[in-house]
């Protein structure tokens, strides 16, 4: 079950799928496996986290002062 | 078609009272207990109850590193599993999945892994508190769908639907039998759009999480749901209860180790597509001041939050006071991702203080009604009302669009 | 002198239940076992000497002080814990006994916005407080990095640190009066002379200050009431790249004397760490080869003062070449500064396959003019037991500002040592102990603390200060002062090696 992995190589350590990094996954074939992560499900964390980025500036204050506005 | 799911393959393998024999679930076990930082803390409603950091994801994936470790055996191990809900947060807000899941793919998984050790424990013979009682709850459910009598398409009787279509409204006893009214404004709100829908004669019970408990026959309804569901032309597959939802994108692939031959998605993005495509029109004021629940199973497990609150925001007069879907990762009805409601079994007392909780916010929000979109929300949020006699209007979501398209 | 304690058996148990109550008394190993570790390196492979033999969870001040004149009355020892999210290992029992587990007392019991404070029953945590303060438009100023998840009796008890000290300090900057069960079971309230929410007083000793920071060895703190400010208008994270660690350290220095009120703090990434974040962190994979280094800067307050000091601090930046790394970067990273660094995942071999590494720090205070000589010697031992030992990663070091309401002084000096634990031995254990101890030694050596954050109570470090880091008079004070409020020597014992107090 899964997905094809193809994936682009970047050095030996990370590669790029659909315009996203992921660890080279050579490099987890001895200590620790990987589990099956269906291409939907990666996004639905990719969103995930940006959501809660977002939410984590919003704790600290009311907004974020864009760079655009200290010119 | 792809679905949100992840799959770890020591779900199959078998455990033994004092030994987990597959290595990559103890290193899943040893990578959660390396971390104590302890992220799925503050997020857990049971947590939040009942200040005992032993029922959180940390607790759970510890508990059974100790087994690992010859310090406990599975046994002593079915009543503190009992304090989970499923709810997701936890798994969600892990930074292994959250900061790193679409990196390394070793997302945190602990609604499974409940589930897992708890049919563990049943398999091997042991029992835990309440576990007779969900037991028989499932089997009557399983024994009541095959006696035939069930009543899953009484409620569509005068609402002529045909038993076919690329595009499938797929319930199954719950709603059918206890949240009949929602369901009819679904099909009509569909109708209203024009959507040519079909249901099924015999949808099979769904019983998210819980199925493992019945072994081959949990496989067998599996099997026979997408078995029904193709046989009807399904294409499209369009889904009420968030808990049915979560079933069939992310326990059935995990039963049938492939993905679904049908897309599945969940009404309030297929009705939110139906409006702005201008199918639907929301013209009738509803003068109702609101805010909205997010389920469990559709915001933390399923990722939608969007349609929901684009739906409410599309109502003429509705005022909506919104409260942010990662402020709701925190927040709970209390009812669990069960079916037959296997946590208010174990713990009908922290059951209702999670969602005590809950209604207290809303109350603090100062709304007279509080949205929701999932059925077991909907009676739990009842229930709870009415015992603590907190004065609040509970309406689900098709409550109020079919109110404004005037759809009765 | 060999202390010789009493025993949890079934009267004592039985006890605990009366005071508690039944299901507030935990037993079963693997609730023992999950209170026997805190965030810091653990030895897996003998977690049993570290479990406690039972486990209470008290709901109030009231019941706190039950269980320790219970402890008092049978010399049974009592470790105290919080979040277990400390890095020092105070919450780590040493000579079994009760562990109590404060975090069943969570409440806000009182928000004062006319004098700006918040009282708390001390099981809280700092992010759910601020979940709540926000509703309001206040704001509770403590940013440790351990902010979604420690809790504030664990941060009392650790002197712990923020993140954001240029703005609103660290925490014994923002405690004005807590209540505190004594190891012999009186309670007392101590802050600012007498008064519940006074800021200052100049009445009696300073005693508030000798109840932060004691890692659970003079008592246990059950309610606090606490510094609430305005929530700010503006924050501003800005993220500077430098060709080299020299570089982004000259530069740090000019930061440093800027003036600017609004900057909460500055940090430095060292080139191993720029390193380090290559490997995983989707914002640094694809930074240009020359960015060796990394300084970080926020600002919190009103839109006018942080408008002005964003201006400033890309103008001081430039001075060293500094390239400023752009908003998605730097709020993004800025935003994940509690979480991207607890990923089980980031450690690897020398083979560059991914380890069962537990993420670790080993943190201390040093002045600015000392560091390039203590981060390149941290990555020369660091490195030299990664050879050794395939069980260790170096994933490089953070240089935090230290300093409350200004940014020159000293660094939190952080260098990030992951640890296999899970393939740890005894072997491999004394390998950590003796490299511990060759970091701190490092630091003493430069006239710095050999913890700024974290504590000194594990070994590896805990020898050293008591040895050489501490004055002997002060070492001295400590003892008296530890066997004069516990006689008993009941309340954390063996944490700073206090068991000398009593021989």
């Amino acid at each position: 079950m899964g997905e094809e992995r193809k994936g682009e190589y970047i050095d030996e350590h990370v590669i790029i799928r659909y315009g996203v990094f992921e660890v080279n996954p050579a490099k987890m074939t001895k200590w620790v496996r990987q589990a099956v992560v269906s291409e939907e499900y990666r996004w639905y964390i990719i969103r995930q986290r940006r959501e809660y980025l977002r939410w984590m500036h919003d704790l600290f204050a009311r907004k974020v002062l864009k760079i655009t506005e200290t010119e | 078609m792809p679905t949100a799911h992840t799959y770890k393959p020591w779900y199959k393998t078998p455990w033994k009272d004092d030994w987990i024999p597959d290595e990559v679930a103890v290193i899943d076990c040893y990578t959660t207990f390396a971390c104590r930082h302890k992220f799925c803390r503050e997020v857990c409603p049971v947590y939040q109850v009942t200040g005992n950091e032993s029922y959180t994801s940390y607790g759970f994936h510890t508990a059974l590193l100790a087994v690992k470790r010859g310090y406990e055996r599975l046994s002593n191990l079915g009543d503190t599993f009992t304090y989970c809900l499923q709810c997701g947060a936890c798994q969600l807000r892990c930074p292994d999945t959250l900061f790193a899941g679409d990196f390394y793919r070793v997302p945190k998984t602990t609604n499974l892994l409940v589930t897992k050790t708890r049919s563990e424990i049943i398999r091997l013979g042991f029992k835990f508190k309440g576990s007779d009682d969900i037991l028989k709850a499932i089997n009557k459910v399983v024994e009541d769908f095959e006696t035939g009598r069930m009543p899953l398409v009484d409620w569509a009787k005068d609402l002529d639907i045909p038993r076919e279509g690329e595009v499938i409204l797929f319930y199954d006893y719950f709603m059918a039998t206890q949240m009949t009214n929602v369901l009819r404004l679904w099909a009509k709100i569909l109708k209203t759009a024009g959507v040519k829908f079909g249901i099924i004669e015999n949808p099979r019970p769904t019983l998210l999480y819980e199925l493992d408990y019945l072994g081959e026959k949990g496989v067998k309804l599996v099997k026979e749901n997408i078995d029904a569901l193709q046989k009807a032309g399904a294409k499209t597959v369009v889904v009420a209860d968030p808990h049915v939802y979560v079933s069939l994108t992310q326990d059935y692939p995990r039963f049938i180790g492939s993905d679904l031959p049908f897309d599945t998605v969940f009404i309030t993005d297929f009705v939110w597509k139906l409006i702005k495509e201008g199918r639907l029109t929301p013209k009738k004021s509803v003068n109702k001041k609101v805010t909205y629940h997010d389920p469990c199973m559709l915001n933390k497990v399923s990722g939608i939050w969007e349609s929901p609150r684009n739906i409410l925001k599309s109502i003429p007069g509705l005022q909506f006071i919104d409260e942010d879907h990662v402020t709701q990762w925190y927040y709970c009805c209390g009812h669990g991702a069960s079916e037959v409601g296997s946590f208010k079994i174990m713990h009908e007392d922290i059951s209702y203080q999670i969602g005590l909780r809950r209604l207290r916010r809303v109350v603090e929000l100062g709304v007279d009604t509080l949205v929701v979109a999932c059925p077991h929300c909907n009676q739990q949020f009842n229930e709870v009302k009415l015992k603590a006699k907190i004065d609040i209007e509970i309406r689900d979501i098709s409550e109020i669009l079919a109110e404004s398209l005037d759809i009765k | 002198m060999l202390m010789s304690y009493g025993k949890v058996d079934e009267s004592v148990i039985e006890r605990l239940r009366k005071i508690v109550g039944d299901e507030n008394v935990l037993v079963a190993p693997h609730h023992r076992f999950l209170r026997a570790a805190s965030a810091a390196p653990f030895p897996l492979h003998k977690w049993h000497v570290h479990a406690p033999d039972v486990v209470v969870l008290p709901g109030s001040t009231e019941e706190v002080a039950e269980v320790v004149k219970l402890a008092n009355e049978k010399k049974i020892p009592i470790v105290p814990r919080a979040g277990g999210t400390g890095l020092a290992d105070g919450a780590v029992p040493l000579k079994g006994g009760i562990v109590v587990d404060i975090k069943r007392m969570n409440r806000i019991l009182e928000i004062d916005e006319e004098n700006m404070c918040v009282t708390v029953e001390a099981g809280i945590n700092n992010q759910t407080l601020n979940m709540e303060l926000r509703r309001l438009g206040y704001w509770w100023p403590f940013d440790p990095a351990s902010f979604p998840v420690s809790i504030i009796g664990g941060n009392i008890g650790t002197n712990a640190w923020s993140l954001i000290p240029g703005v609103s300090g660290h925490i014994r900057d923002l405690v004005r009066s807590m209540v505190v069960v004594l190891p012999t079971g009186k309670v007392i309230r101590v802050g600012e002379g007498g008064g519940k929410k006074i800021s200052k007083s100049s009445i009696g000793y300073q005693l508030k200050y000798l109840f932060i920071g004691h890692q659970g060895t003079l008592g246990i703190v059950t309610e606090a009431t606490l510094e609430m400010f305005p929530l700010p208008e503006v924050e501003f994270p800005a993220f500077f790249g430098y060709r080299s660690f020299m570089d982004a350290w000259r530069n740090a220095g000019k930061m440093a004397k800027s003036g600017l009120r609004t900057m909460a703090t500055h940090i430095i990434f060292d080139e191993e760490k720029i390193e380090a974040l290559r490997r995983d962190d989707e914002a640094y994979i694809p930074l240009p080869a020359h960015i060796k280094s990394v300084i970080a800067t926020a600002f919190y307050g009103t839109e006018a003062e942080v408008k002005g000091a964003a201006k400033r601090i890309m103008e001081i930046a430039a001075k060293d070449g500094g390239v400023y790394l752009g908003p998605e970067l730097s709020e993004g990273d800025w935003a994940s500064r509690h979480d991207r660094y607890h990923i089980s995942f980031h450690g690897r071999h020398l083979d560059g396959q991914v380890g069962t590494y537990s993420w670790h720090c080993e943190d201390a205070a040093v002045n600015y003019s000392a560091l390039p000589y203590v981060v390149k010697r941290w990555h020369e031992l660091v490195k030299e037991w990664k050879r050794k030992y395939d069980i260790f990663d170096d994933m490089g070091g953070f240089y935090y500002n230290n300093n409350a309401f200004k940014q020159w002084g000293d660094y939190l000096s952080e260098i990030d040592v992951f640890i296999d634990e899970y393939h740890l031995t005894e072997e491999t254990w004394q390998a950590w102990l003796e490299l511990k101890r060759r970091i701190a030694e490092v630091v003493l050596e430069v006239g710095g603390s050999i913890s700024a954050a974290h504590g000194g109570t594990r070994p590896g470090d805990v020898e050293l200060v008591v040895s050489k880091e501490l004055d002997p008079g002060v070492y001295e004070i400590m003892k008296m002062i530890k066997k004069m409020l516990d006689p008993n020597n009941i309340m954390n014992p063996g944490k700073y090696l206090l068991d000398t107090a009593y021989e």
